[in-house]
């Protein structure tokens, strides 16, 4: 009987996140993932990535999610990130974009390669970044943040390139960039050339969701959440931590 | 003798970091699959009591409720209405698993070689698989810790590898 409670009570939650009560800030009916995510939902269509393909699911019937494509995009494909019309997909070779103008059937943009590493991306308006860390697993001895100009969406430009511990997960918050690194590093990014580390929080990490002013940071040992002040970049308080 | 220097830089770069103290390459994975027959596999899908975390995976958040993965077994699920207070409500059992997305009440879930769809349900109080898109992740499992390959059987469903007695 108590499992029947907590399920109606589950279902009550799920049915009842759409008009929750930041609407501006979780517009969509979809929910949010961290720069890891392999899923990722646009309008009517799954988008997941396995190890070599993006897979595409129609969402028209939502209970009934029906395989419509599949792309091959190379090997070692690791993470999925989707920016309105675009899909950026982060392998150990490199970063693909590919657009979804047509929703069922990505067409590859373009594509920068690098050194053997493991790597996230997230992108805005004008720019992708990018993580590249390494170890035992992943091979060559490469950490660092990767910018690129991605203004001609054909063509990225590598803008900036910054060596860092082991960054890992990473998230946009305004002008400033949170990368997950041997500490939560804040760079501001106003001048994307000129990155300035203007504030960490020493937790150990490996991803990040950001969700209006509230920063959710996972790691080995514990979920961190934190509140951000979008005036005042300093001014990081603390919310509570789920100790693992 | 710019061929010499090419000719050592590269070598050293072959060479780069390969001098570990591992004798010879072992041909067969010292590891071998855990397997389930695909008909017992596809029920293991359950809503449970909230249990402790401890090998935490991707996060994803909707509306008040924050998912964790718990690597290859599921998601903790918490209320997170206050984030002040998280509150762990359940564990979503989902054997193979590393990420989901929720598009208004349904939650979509790799589960080994598969694709679920779930949705909670009032009426009879349960959560139910709406549809399972079979085999779209075929090598989900396929490699083993050491890096060998086993290639996905129709009916066998690869859900761990332990270490060959």
């Amino acid at each position: 009987m108590k499992n029947y409670l907590f399920i109606s009570f589950l279902f009550l939650l799920i049915s009842c996140s759409s008009d929750s009560d930041n609407a501006s800030l979780d517009s969509s009916e979809t929910g949010q993932g961290g720069s890891l995510a392999r899923f990722t939902i646009l309008n009517n269509y799954l988008y997941t990535v396995d190890q070599s393909n993006l897979n595409v699911y129609s969402l028209i019937n939502p209970e009934n999610p029906t395989q419509v494509n599949t792309v091959n995009i190379g090997f070692d494909i690791e993470t999925l990130f989707n920016y309105k019309e675009y899909l950026y997909i982060g392998s150990r070779n490199g970063m693909y974009i590919y657009g979804i103008q047509n929703p069922e059937v990505p067409n590859y943009i373009s594509d920068v390669q690098h050194f053997t590493a493991c790597d996230p991306v997230i992108a805005n308006d004008t720019h992708a970044f990018v993580t590249l860390h390494s170890n035992t697993f992943c091979g060559n001895n490469i950490n660092v943040l990767e910018i690129y100009d991605i203004t001609n969406i054909v063509q990225p430009v590598l803008i900036s390139t910054r060596n860092l511990a082991q960054p890992k997960g990473l998230a946009l918050f305004n002008n400033y960039l949170i990368v997950c690194d041997d500490e939560v590093k804040i760079f501001d990014i106003t001048d994307p050339e000129n990155s300035i580390l203007v504030n960490s929080i020493n937790r150990n990490a490996f991803d990040v969701i950001v969700r209006g002013n509230l920063l959710i940071l996972i790691g080995e040992s514990g979920l961190y959440q934190y509140q951000l002040d979008q005036n005042n970049i300093e001014n990081i308080e603390h919310v509570s931590t789920i100790f693992i | 003798m710019l061929l010499l220097i090419v000719a050592t830089f590269i070598s050293s770069c072959i060479f780069n970091g390969n001098d570990d103290d591992i004798p010879f390459e072992p041909f067969q994975s010292v590891y071998e699959p855990i397997k389930m027959p695909r008909n017992e596999f596809e029920n293991t899908t359950q809503l449970l009591p909230p249990r402790a975390i401890i090998n935490s995976g991707k996060i994803y958040i909707k509306g008040h409720l924050l998912f964790i993965n718990e690597v290859n077994e599921g998601f903790h699920v918490f209320n997170n209405s206050n984030p002040a207070t998280p509150e762990n409500i359940g564990f979503l059992k989902i054997l193979v698993s590393t990420d989901l997305a929720i598009k208004n009440d349904v939650i979509y879930s790799n589960n080994g070689p598969d694709l679920i769809a779930i949705v909670t349900n009032i009426e009879n109080m349960t959560i139910g698989i709406t549809k399972r898109v079979v085999n779209t992740f075929p090598d989900a499992m396929s490699f083993s810790p050491d890096g060998f390959y086993f290639p996905t059987q129709e009916n066998d469903i690869i859900i761990g590898y332990q270490l060959i007695q």
